[in-house]
C-alpha cells in the first residue's frame, strides 16, 4: 500500500483555524487569505492560475466542465497513469462581483469578502481548469483517489509533459455537489476543506433537486462550509456567471476557508466525517424530497430494465439499434471519407511529378491518412450514443443486468457495452473499457474485445463462405453466424483464462450507484464524441499512419521489371492498334488491360511483402496455405480487410475491395504453383476460423498498448489471439479432412 | 464498516445464509428502532420494502472504505428497492446514518451485484411491504 498523503490537518497546522462558529476580528465568520498567495492583495493574473474541478461520479462535474471550457480543452494523461486529464481554459469574470457573492455567501461571508470588493474580477482574464477524476472519497487507496490528494497537495502534475508551471497544487478548486444527493456528498466537501486550498461549492442538479421537492438553503451551507457556494445546472448553463465569478474572486485573493471537516486516519474519523456531513445537510436541506420516497417512480421503471425477460428484451433492442447505428449509419460518413481520400489521392497523382515522390504521396500519405481518419465515424459514434445512454441512466441498470452473465468470466457488468462496441470496430471498444474502474478486469475486456467479430472481417466471412458455399446462401449463412458465436466464445474464455492467470485477484463484485433517470443532453454527448474523436486522430491516429506508412513501402518495393508476358502483351497491343483494324483500339485496350494486370501481380509478387510470403510459406504449409495465401495473411496482420483486396491483385492484377461474383469466381478458378486449387474446401475452412481468432489490426495493438498500460499487454495480445488463430486453423483443417471436405 | 482489513475478517458465513448471529451493540442500543441483540442477516435475505442497518461487511479494507464512500457504511440504513431472485443483482436506497432524523438525507441507489449482497450483514429494521422478482 503506497504511503498515505500528508493530511489536511497537517498543512491545516500553519494555518490556524477558527473553530466552527467562531467569529473574525469584525465580528462575521469569514475567509482566511491563502499564504502562498502573499497578502492577497497582489495581482496573481500574470501567472498561469489552475482550478481543479472536483467531484464524486454521477454528479454532473464532466457536464460542467464541458460547459465552462467548451472546445478549448484537450486531453492527455496524468502522468505515469492512463487515467485521463483533461484540461481547458476558463473566461473568467462572469457576473458583476458584488451580486455574485450575495447570492454565493451566507450574509456573514458576504460582509467579510463585500469589503473592498471591486465591481468585477478577472473580466478578461482566464484560468485553467483541470478536471479530476471522479471519486467518492478523497481517502480511498485507489488510482483515482491517490490521483486527486497528489494533485491538490501539489505533488502530481497533471500534465503529461509536465509543461512549465503545471507543478504544485492548484490556486482554487471547486467542488461539485449533487444537490439530489447533497448528504453523502457533503463528505467529500469535508475532505476537500480539509485540503485548505481557495474553494468554491457548486451545488449542481438544483433543478432536479428543486424537482423532487428538495429545499436547500445554499446560503447556509456556505456559511456552514466557509466558502462561496454557487447554485448551477449545468445543463442548462444556469449559475456558470456566477461560478467563474466566484473562482475568480477565491483563486485572485486565495480565500481559504475557515470552516474545516473532521478528519483523520481509518474507520472512526469516516464515521466522524460522515456524521458531520448529516449534521450539516439536517440544518440546510428539507422539503418533501428530503427523505426516501419509497416506490418511486424510478423503482418501477428499475423493476421492468432489471427483470430478466424484459429488462433482457429491452437490452437486446436497445444494445441492436445501437449495434444498428453504429454498423449503418457510420458507413455513409466512412463512404464520403474514402470517397474524398480517393479524389485526393487522384489529385495528387495528376499534380504530382511521376516517380516515387508522387506513389508515396498518392499511395503511402494519402492512403494511411484515409485509412486512419476513416475509423473516426465509428469511434465517434460509438461514443456518442454510449454518452447518451450513460447521460440517461440505463447504461448503469444495464451494467447491473448484464453482470450475471458476464461474472462467471471474470468480467463485470460494465464489460457488455465494450464487448457490443466491437462488433463494430475493437478501436472504440478498447476506448469504451474505461468505464470499468477495476484494473484486471478492464485489461481482460480490452484483451477479449478484438475476438469480437468486426466489421473488417465481414468482406473475408463473404468471401470464404462465398466460395465453400456457392450457391447455398442458407449453409453459407450458417457459417457466418457460426463465426460471429466463435468470436464471442473465444473472448470470453480468454478473458477468463486472464483473469485466472496474468490478471487473476479477486475484484469487488459490482456495486454501481444507480443515477436518476433524466433526459440526455445531446450538446455534453457531442462533445465527448468530439473529444474522443481529436484524441484518437492525435494519439492512435499518428501511429496509425506510420504503419500504413510502413506497410505501403513493404508492398511497393523492391521494383521489379515486368514480365515477359505482360511485354508481349503490350507489344501485340501496339501493333493490333498500328494495324488500323475497326476494333482495334478496343482490343489494344483490353490486351493493355491484361498486360497492367500482370504487371500489378508480378510486382505484388516480388515486392518485400511477397518475398515474405514466400519465406513464410512452410510455416502456414501445415493449415493449407500456399505463399500465395500466406502473402494475403500476413498483409491482413496490419489490417484483416486488406485480406480481400490483396488476393484480388495477387490473382487478378486487379485492385478490388469488393467481393463481387466476378472476383469470387476468378478466385475460384485460381491454382496454385502445383496446379491444384488454390482455395480449397480444406484451406477456406482453415482460413475462416483463423480470421475469426486471429490478431489482425495494428491499429487495435496500438489502442491496447494505450488503454491497457504498455507494449507488453499488446504483444501478449498479438501472441495469444496469433496462437489461438493457428491452433484453431489448424484444427479446422485436418477435421475438415476427415470430413471429407 | 467494522471489517477494514483481512486480518480481522470473522470466519465467512455460508453465503446465502440468513446469520443468526446478535448485533453486539456498540451503538447504544437504539439505532432507528433496532433492538440491541437483534439478528444480523445478509442484505441479500431481506425482501422488497424492508429496511436494516449496516453492521459488517466481508470484504477487504479498501473494498470497504469504498462501500462507505458510496454510503454503504456502518450504521448506515438501506432499504430494499429490488431484489432479482435466481442470483441477479439488488438494488437498494441508501437513506443515510444514525445522524440523519428520520431518515431524511436524501437517498441515493445502489446496484448490487448478489455476492457483494450476500456478504453485506444488517438487522432488520420494519416489515417487508413490497414485491421483487423471485426474492
Amino acid at each position: 500500500m503506497s504511503p498515505r498523503q500528508p493530511h489536511a490537518e497537517e498543512l491545516a497546522a500553519t494555518v490556524p483555524a477558527p473553530a466552527a462558529g467562531a467569529l473574525g476580528a469584525d465580528g462575521a465568520a469569514g475567509l482566511v487569505p491563502h499564504d502562498r498567495v502573499g497578502d492577497g492583495a497582489s495581482d496573481p493574473w500574470g501567472r498561469r492560475v489552475r482550478v481543479a474541478l472536483l467531484g464524486s461520479p454521477n454528479t454532473g462535474k464532466t457536464t460542467l466542465f464541458n460547459r465552462l471550457t467548451g472546445l478549448r480543452h484537450k486531453t492527455a494523461n496524468f502522468a505515469g497513469t492512463t487515467l485521463e486529464a483533461r484540461s481547458g481554459w476558463v473566461a473568467l469574470g462572469g457576473a458583476p462581483v458584488r451580486a455574485a457573492v450575495e447570492r454565493a455567501c451566507g450574509p456573514g461571508l458576504a460582509r467579510t469578502i463585500g469589503a473592498g470588493l471591486p465591481e468585477s474580477a478577472g473580466q478578461g482574464e482566464r484560468c485553467e481548469l483541470i478536471d479530476l477524476p471522479g471519486v467518492y472519497s478523497l481517502e480511498l487507496e485507489r488510482l483515482e483517489s491517490r490521483l486527486c490528494r497528489g494533485v491538490l497537495a501539489g505533488e502530481t502534475p497533471w500534465d503529461e509533459a509536465r509543461s512549465p508551471g503545471s507543478g504544485g497544487p492548484p490556486e482554487a478548486v471547486v467542488v461539485v455537489l449533487d444537490s439530489t444527493n447533497l448528504a453523502r456528498n457533503l463528505t467529500l466537501a469535508g475532505e476537500a476543506l480539509r485540503r485548505r486550498l481557495p474553494m468554491v461549492v457548486a451545488l449542481n442538479m438544483h433543478d432536479l433537486a428543486v424537482r423532487s421537492g428538495l429545499k436547500i438553503d445554499a446560503c447556509g451551507l456556505s456559511e456552514r462550509l466557509g466558502c462561496p457556494v454557487v447554485v448551477t445546472c449545468a445543463r442548462s448553463g444556469r449559475g456558470l456567471d456566477d461560478l467563474r465569478a466566484a473562482v475568480a474572486l477565491v483563486a485572485g485573493r486565495g480565500l481559504v476557508p475557515t470552516r474545516s471537516a473532521p478528519g483523520g486516519a481509518g474507520a472512526g474519523a469516516a464515521g466522524a466525517l460522515r456524521q458531520w456531513a448529516e449534521g450539516v445537510y439536517a440544518e440546510v436541506a428539507g422539503g418533501a424530497g428530503g427523505g426516501d420516497d419509497g416506490a418511486s417512480g424510478s423503482d418501477r421503471i428499475d423493476r421492468v430494465l432489471t427483470h430478466p425477460v424484459a429488462g433482457g428484451a429491452v437490452f437486446v433492442l436497445v444494445m441492436g439499434l445501437m449495434f444498428m447505428a453504429v454498423f449503418r449509419l457510420a458507413e455513409y460518413p466512412m463512404g464520403w471519407i474514402e470517397w474524398v481520400f480517393a479524389g485526393v489521392g487522384g489529385a495528387v497523382e495528376a499534380a504530382a511529378p511521376e516517380g516515387l515522390i508522387r506513389e508515396l504521396l498518392s499511395g503511402g500519405v494519402v492512403g494511411a491518412i484515409g485509412a486512419t481518419v476513416v475509423f473516426l465515424p465509428q469511434i465517434c459514434m460509438v461514443v456518442f450514443l454510449i454518452s447518451l445512454l450513460e447521460d440517461t441512466g440505463y447504461l448503469a441498470r444495464a451494467a447491473l443486468l448484464m453482470d450475471r452473465v458476464l461474472r462467471p468470466f471474470g468480467l463485470p457488468g460494465h464489460a457488455f457495452v465494450p464487448l457490443l462496441s466491437a462488433h463494430a470496430c475493437a478501436l472504440p471498444a478498447i476506448t469504451a473499457a474505461r468505464t470499468i474502474a477495476d484494473r484486471r478486469q478492464r485489461v481482460a475486456t480490452i484483451l477479449a474485445a478484438p475476438f469480437m467479430t468486426c466489421s473488417a472481417r465481414i468482406p473475408v466471412y463473404v468471401l470464404l463462405t462465398g466460395l465453400l458455399f456457392p450457391g447455398r446462401p442458407v449453409e453459407g449463412a450458417a457459417a457466418f453466424m457460426g463465426c460471429y458465436a466463435l468470436g464471442i466464445v473465444a473472448g470470453v474464455v480468454s478473458a477468463l483464462v486472464a483473469r485466472r492467470t496474468v490478471l487473476r485477484g479477486a475484484a469487488l463484485p459490482m456495486a454501481v450507484e444507480l443515477p436518476s433517470y433524466k433526459v440526455p443532453s445531446l450538446g455534453v454527448a457531442l462533445m465527448t464524441a468530439m473529444d474522443r474523436g481529436v484524441g484518437f486522430v492525435r494519439g492512435a491516429g499518428t501511429w496509425i499512419l506510420g504503419i500504413c506508412v510502413v506497410l505501403w513501402w513493404l508492398g511497393a518495393f523492391p521494383r521489379v521489371g515486368p514480365p515477359e508476358v505482360a511485354l508481349a502483351l503490350r507489344r501485340e497491343a501496339a501493333q493490333v492498334r498500328a494495324a488500323g483494324v475497326a476494333d482495334g483500339e478496343v482490343r489494344g485496350a483490353g490486351l493493355e488491360a491484361q498486360a497492367g494486370r500482370l504487371e500489378a501481380s508480378h510486382a505484388r509478387s516480388g515486392s518485400y511483402l511477397g518475398r515474405m510470403g514466400r519465406v513464410f510459406e512452410p510455416v502456414f504449409e501445415p493449415v493449407g496455405y500456399d505463399w500465395r495465401l500466406t502473402v494475403g495473411v500476413l498483409a491482413s496482420f496490419a489490417a484483416r480487410e486488406v485480406f480481400v483486396g490483396t488476393m484480388a491483385v495477387i490473382v487478378t492484377g486487379e485492385e478490388s475491395d469488393e467481393v463481387d461474383e466476378g472476383l469470387r469466381a476468378r478466385l475460384s478458378a485460381a491454382r496454385r504453383d502445383d496446379g491444384g486449387e488454390l482455395f480449397t474446401a480444406r484451406a477456406s475452412w482453415s482460413l475462416l476460423v483463423f480470421y475469426v481468432l486471429a490478431m489482425q489490426c495494428l491499429p487495435t495493438l496500438v489502442m491496447t498498448a494505450r488503454e491497457a498500460g504498455g507494449v507488453g499487454w499488446a504483444v501478449a495480445q498479438l501472441v495469444w489471439m496469433t496462437s489461438l488463430a493457428y491452433a484453431g486453423a489448424l484444427v479446422a483443417y485436418h477435421v475438415s479432412g476427415w470430413l471429407g471436405a | 464498516m467494522t471489517m477494514t482489513n483481512a486480518t480481522t475478517i470473522q470466519p465467512p458465513a455460508p453465503l446465502g445464509a440468513a446469520q443468526a448471529r446478535p448485533h453486539s451493540g456498540g451503538d447504544g442500543g437504539e439505532v432507528g428502532g433496532t433492538r440491541a441483540g437483534a439478528a444480523e442477516v445478509s442484505l441479500s435475505a431481506l425482501r422488497v420494502g424492508e429496511s436494516g442497518v449496516i453492521r459488517r461487511a466481508e470484504v477487504s479494507g479498501d473494498d470497504a472504505a469504498l462501500l462507505g464512500a458510496m454510503g454503504l457504511a456502518e450504521r448506515s440504513r438501506v432499504r430494499v428497492c429490488l431484489s432479482v431472485g435466481g442470483g441477479g443483482a439488488c438494488i437498494v436506497a441508501v437513506l443515510g446514518g444514525s445522524g440523519c432524523a428520520a431518515g431524511a438525507c436524501g437517498s441515493s441507489r445502489i446496484g448490487l451485484a448478489r455476492p457483494l449482497a450476500e456478504r453485506i450483514f444488517v438487522t432488520r429494521q420494519g416489515e417487508g411491504v413490497g414485491p421483487g422478482w423471485g426474492s
